[in-house]
């Protein structure tokens, strides 16, 4: 690379250069082709090439190489309307340069902060990742992972078990700003004092409670003591260190915590104190902050170390679950199992394969990837929607896509292309988990109820049944015996079931059954009655009286108008602004999260306005981005964007704009992607999805943000053989998912690590 | 002036004059210097924050009951001409530093018996049964935030969230009421229990015997920890020490706050509230009392510039004024109370929080700041959660301020009542307090979720209310 570098400058720069030279002169290239209107005269986008220095790899102008690499290589720039276009070979010499540079800048501080911002990810030539030039061997570097919010709920959770009243009182230390993609990344979050004030706080509570309640046999010994012994000690801290920092202390840490404990009891001159203080310590030692994943395994003959089993097994169970390693796997790391590639495979197939182990890590990975989970976050105006309370619609129809993306992980066939083009959805359902003869039998528990109740005075009923009534009702059917406590019959349920059920048999429907949403992950809000459910029926262009609730689901809507998650309201709802659709933010998620394309942010000189005009469409108001500087970029969002114009920002099918009054054009163009079969003008959002479903890139994309999702980082280019082995894995098992995870968690770049650059 | 002013006080504290209230030692000498007098000293915010609404009326001087704004233009009164109703009485000797505002609106926040964030962070919640997560930092952690203390924004209170479970007793401990937060998903812990406040803010220069065991055990567990961070951070690669160092840095800020604490030991024993039995008393009215207490203290030893009291909610008896026959709840459905109506057991529990109010104002107008009193630099605001009403429908949301406003504010002495909702003029809290923040110098353009009723209707509510700022 550097010689060609030379060879560039040669022609135009006598002085002479070299590695330790302050300045970099630039390749005559950018005189000839791009300083007359990115130089010192009124500079095109604020762009100054003239002044620019060639030390790329010092990254100091990283983003800025960045976008000049990508405009360059993907023909954006010079533009069409230029005096002169560079030769292909000249094109291609001055790419090389930069792009070598750029790889230099990796190893740089500034870069791998940004390369801890997972909307830089698409910054690495994709192109590179998947066509098996690169030969370097994958690894990731080095790093603590601060734990996230997930596993110190459930550490909450094991230590309080029923008492949610003290539970409440311990504040999340480890909180994530819920920013649009995948954000639980190593390089950028960091334990601060705001994180120890908290896990202080908790401390003190949690050990008030650890001393107060249930106290274990561990630490009442101790405390039935005024002499504690050796042995009385460790128990205490290996207790504490396996409840808070999952694992048994090291000898010399058992030791530490001995001498720290034996004196604080003797300072305090207080046992429970010295006690105490001991316990409260455990608690704030930096791995119960951090995951440490440093490589303290073999090295091998490429200079990378393994993850050691201790490690491998923290790194496993975490990936899929928010539990420490269980008993098998610690197992299998104590016996050296976790020492081979298999070995590692083995255990995350069993994970896998055993129900009862929730893994709640692999949903929220679809949850983060396709941002649909974020619709409650939108401000609505709850006026735009019947004046109803809009914050339970959201939170179900969430619900409901969590559970089609739960069908198909289960079904494990095209994955990716049933989740962006099946017509099939969940509605006012339980998932594919439940069986239809049971859902049978369910509705003709209601239909019983419905009998029972039709003539006598339900209007009346208190929320508290009366016991004597609650047994006539049980007696009516073995189903109202056997659900659990929180869905049990109630006064309320059925008065609300009552005003719902006639408007079904009436109209020879099938009703839907007692929806449970959470709200906030506090509380159930119960979305029972034909008033509650015809909100969020809504959102699918659904009416109360004529949806006749399918027992089998996922079920046939309706092609002409859905298809995939793009098109489901939760998705479209997070995409929205408060008042209006947001075909910028639409374009801009499938550009890069299917695309694997990168679009600059706003600069700061432009203030983006989009005008108002009561009567044009959205469509028509964005004509303002036409204009060359913005078309731009916005070329790159506004095409795949206004396809979703078909539905407004609450998720509903439309033709025609309601302010307006005008037709809806929701056609529009993919572009500037190396698939020659991708590009081209659609009709739709519906023809979109289904180009879409069956694009290469596109699966490669999601594999590139299944590896930033499990690896915590963006990609390196050295990451290529990770991530053409998770495709393929992909693309062999028929569209499996748990294939191309199986192969993420068991490759190089989960296993290994070495320091970049070195 | 200053400076003789301060010397003046000190010599008072150093003869230990008794039951006279301390001057604000912790002060920013450097803003001394900048030249505009209002620098000089931090600005202090305290909000008091009431359950079951705030009702306009009654805090209107009865002159001023038919009195309404012209021609989309707030009405603005002077005080100085007019009585105040029955249950402000205690605040008749501040009223040239008292502020009555009305005619806000916050429709945007979540309407029924609390707002929660929404009432001082402008957006709604999920429903009464939940806060949901604070968008932003409210508006009150948000004003202190520009004046750093060591213990930042304190929050104190009687009763958690509104709506708590029926009979529940008083809470002990940290509690979160869903009213203020630090920053986004960040909520602000309040102390419930007035003798653990007391500890933990005062505790440092104070405690003894079991306490100060505590707390240099903690001292001791933190030097401790930071060795072992040391020890680990040498095994780990450059690239990463930095996290180590951040968390260790974290300790380090601690155990500075605890040295800083320290140093200030003299100023704190003089200035800390004595420790009577009152503040572990169960007694509502005793609680409420020390919170206000320790509210004084900390303020006037510099502690904090900013505290945040939850009066109570709507579990609460006001068994020590003499309504022990029913709850905030039942009085606000119009339930009278031991022969009492609702809207006199109403009064009676304004004027008791008025009262309090009046005593920390008090207590603050004791403390000689420059030329004038250290309530010259204080901004008390008095709101309820649930806006105008016990079911708070939002469209006009009341508020009290006493105290100088460091002379940012055209409050102090006023009568201000914003013109209807709907009509031309009108504003919300989000315009209400991008004023309060624009007025000591934060630069938001505007703080909050928008009314979009009001967008509708063509009276778009952005930035603050200029007539406000002085």
């Amino acid at each position: 690379m550097c010689s060609l570098f030379f060879g560039l400058v040669s022609m135009s720069q006598a002085e002479p250069l070299g590695e330790g030279s302050e300045r970099v002169f630039m390749p005559p290239f950018f005189e000839s082709h791009c300083v007359k209107c990115h130089g010192a005269n009124k500079p095109k986008g604020g762009i100054r090439l003239d002044r620019m220095d060639g030390r790329i790899a010092s990254a100091q102008d990283f983003e800025t190489w960045s976008a000049i690499h990508e405009q360059l290589s993907n023909g954006e720039m010079p533009p069409e309307d230029a005096e002169s276009q560079p030769d292909e070979m000249e094109r291609a010499r001055v790419l090389a340069w930069i792009g070598g540079e750029l790889e230099k800048a990796l190893s740089s501080e500034r870069v791998s902060y940004l390369l801890g911002e997972s909307s830089f990810g698409n910054h690495v030539d994709h192109e590179k990742l998947f066509n098996g030039e690169i030969q370097e061997l994958p690894f990731s570097p080095p790093r603590l992972w601060r734990m996230n919010p997930n596993i110190y709920e459930r550490t909450k959770q094991r230590i309080f078990k029923e008492h949610w009243m003290e539970l409440r009182r311990v504040q999340q230390p480890f909180g994530i700003e819920r920013k649009s993609g995948i954000h639980d990344y190593a390089a950028n979050l960091l334990a601060d004092s705001a994180t120890l004030d908290t896990l202080l706080r908790n401390a003190r509570d949690i050990v008030e409670h650890q001393l107060g309640r249930d106290v274990p046999e561990a630490f009442r010994s101790l405390l039935e003591t005024e002499t504690p012994s050796v042995e009385q000690v460790d128990a205490a801290v290996l207790l504490q260190f396996e409840t808070l920092v999952y694992r048994p202390p090291y000898d010399d840490e058992r030791q530490r915590f001995r001498d720290y404990m034996r004196r604080a009891i003797g300072e305090a001159d207080d046992v429970r104190e010295g006690l105490a203080a001991c316990l409260k310590a455990i608690m704030l030692v930096p791995e119960a902050v951090y995951r440490m994943e440093l490589g303290l395994g073999s090295k091998d003959e490429h200079g990378r170390r393994r993850l050691s089993s201790n490690e491998l097994a923290f790194a496993s169970a975490f990936a899929l679950t928010d539990d420490p390693p269980d008993e098998v796997l610690w197992a299998a790391s104590r016996s050296g199992k976790l020492g081979s590639h298999a070995g590692v495979r083995e255990q995350l197939v069993r994970m896998l394969d055993d129900d009862a182990i929730a893994k709640p890590k692999i949903l929220r990975f679809f949850r983060e990837f396709f941002g649909y989970h974020r619709a409650p976050d939108v401000f609505k105006d709850a006026k735009r929607y019947e004046n109803y309370d809009w914050g339970v619609v959201p939170a179900q129809l969430v619900h409901e896509a969590d559970l089609l993306v739960l069908h198909h992980l289960r079904q494990d066939r095209d994955v990716l292309q049933e989740l962006l083009t099946t017509t099939h959805y969940f509605v006012g359902h339980f998932g594919s988990e439940v069986d239809p003869v049971e859902l049978e039998q369910r509705l003709a528990a209601l239909r019983l109820l419905h009998d029972y109740w039709k003539d006598k005075p339900w209007k009346e009923l208190a929320y508290e049944l009366d016991p004597a009534v609650r047994a006539e009702i049980e007696g009516l059917h073995p189903h109202f015996r056997t659900q659990p406590a929180k869905h049990r019959m109630s006064g309320g349920l059925i008065k609300d079931y009552m005003e719902y059920l006639p408007v079904c048999y009436q109209n020879g429907i099938r009703p839907m059954l007692a929806q449970f949403t959470h709200m906030e992950g506090l509380r159930e809000r119960n979305l029972t009655s034909a008033r509650d459910q015809r909100f969020f029926l809504l959102a699918y262009n659904l009416e109360i009286d004529q949806f006749d609730c399918p027992t089998v689901q996922p079920f046939e809507l309706n092609p002409q108008q859905r298809a995939g998650l793009l098109t489901h309201p939760a998705w479209l709802i997070a995409h929205s602004k408060n008042t209006d659709t947001n075909p910028i933010t639409r374009g801009k998620w499938v550009r890069e999260r299917l695309l694997a394309g990168h679009v600059p942010d706003v600069p700061i000189t432009v203030n983006a306005v989009v005008p108002e005009d009561p009567t044009k469409t959205l469509r028509e108001r964005f004509n303002a981005t036409r204009q060359a500087e913005c078309w731009r970029c916005h070329k790159k969002m506004n095409p795949l964007g206004m396809t979703f114009e078909a539905y407004d920002d609450f998720g509903r099918f439309r033709t025609t704009d309601e302010v307006s009054g005008r037709p809806i054009n929701a056609s529009g163009r993919v572009d500037s992607t190396s698939e020659q079969r991708l590009n081209g003008e659609v009709a739709s959002a519906l023809e979109l999805v289904q180009r879409l479903g069956h694009s290469k890139i596109v699966r490669q994309s999601f594999v590139r943000h299944a590896f930033r999702y499990w690896m915590g980082r963006n990609e390196l280019l050295s990451d290529s053989a990770t991530l053409i082995a998770a495709d393929k894995a992909y693309v062999d098992g028929g569209g499996s998912f748990r294939a191309l995870l199986i192969s993420l968690l068991s490759s190089d770049s989960f296993i290994y690590r070495k320091e970049i650059g070195k | 002036m200053i400076a003789s002013s301060r010397r003046t006080f000190l010599k008072q504290l150093s003869l230990g004059s008794g039951g006279v209230l301390l001057s604000p030692l912790v002060r920013q000498l450097a803003a001394e210097a900048d030249g505009d007098s209002r620098d000089a000293f931090p600005q202090r915010f305290v909000f008091l924050v009431k359950s079951s609404g705030l009702t306009p009326s009654a805090i209107t001087p009865v002159g001023l009951l038919d009195q309404v704004p012209v021609g989309g233009a707030p009405l603005r009164v002077a005080l100085k001409d007019h009585a105040l109703p029955e249950s402000m009485h205690a605040l008749e000797p501040f009223k040239d530093q008292l502020g009555i505002l009305q005619g806000f609106s916050g429709k945007m926040c979540l309407q029924g018996h609390t707002a929660y964030f929404g009432a001082m962070g402008v957006h709604t919640s999920p429903n009464e049964n939940s806060s949901g997560a604070p968008l932003r930092a409210t508006v009150d952690t948000r004003l202190s935030s520009r004046h750093p203390s060591p213990f930042g924004h304190v929050g104190l209170a009687l009763r958690g969230r509104a709506v708590g479970g029926s009979g529940d007793p008083i809470p002990e401990g940290t509690i979160y009421p869903g009213l203020s937060a630090v920053a986004a998903g960040r909520e602000l812990p309040f102390q419930a229990s007035p003798d653990q406040a007391f500890d933990q803010l005062f505790g440092s220069a104070l405690c003894s015997g079991q306490g100060r065991k505590r707390y240099d055990l903690e001292s001791g567990m933190l030097d401790f920890l930071s060795g072992d961070i040391k020890r680990l951070r040498k095994r780990v690669p450059s690239a990463e020490k930095d996290k180590l160092n951040h968390y260790l840095l974290a300790f380090e800020e601690l155990q500075e706050r605890r040295k800083r604490l320290a140093s200030m030991g003299d100023i704190i024993r003089s200035g800390a509230p004595e420790l009577t039995d009152q503040f572990a008393s169960e007694l509502g009215s005793d609680r409420l009392e020390s919170h206000f207490t320790l509210a004084a203290s900390c303020l006037i030893t510099g502690l904090s510039h900013g505290v945040t009291i939850r009066l109570d909610n709507l579990e609460h008896v006001y068994s020590g004024l003499g309504l022990s026959e029913q709850n905030v709840h039942a009085i606000g459905h119009g339930t009278g109370s031991n022969g009492k109506s609702a809207d006199d057991c109403r009064d009676v529990i304004r004027a008791y929080h008025l009262q309090l109010m009046a005593g920390l104002a008090a207590k603050l107008r004791s403390v000689p700041e420059g030329d004038g009193t250290m309530l010259d630099n204080t901004m008390i605001v008095y709101l309820s959660d649930a806006g105008e009403a016990h079911h708070g429908a939002l469209s006009e949301w009341p508020f009290l301020t006493l105290g100088g406003c460091g002379g940012r504010l055209t409050l102090p002495g006023n009568f201000v009542r914003m013109p209807d909702y709907g009509q031309t003029g009108h504003g919300t809290i989000g315009n209400f307090y991008t004023s309060l923040l624009n007025a000591y110098g934060d630069p938001i353009e505007h703080f909050g979720d928008p009314d979009f009723e009001l967008d509708r209707r063509g009276l778009p509510q952005r930035g603050p209310v200029a007539s406000l700022i002085a």
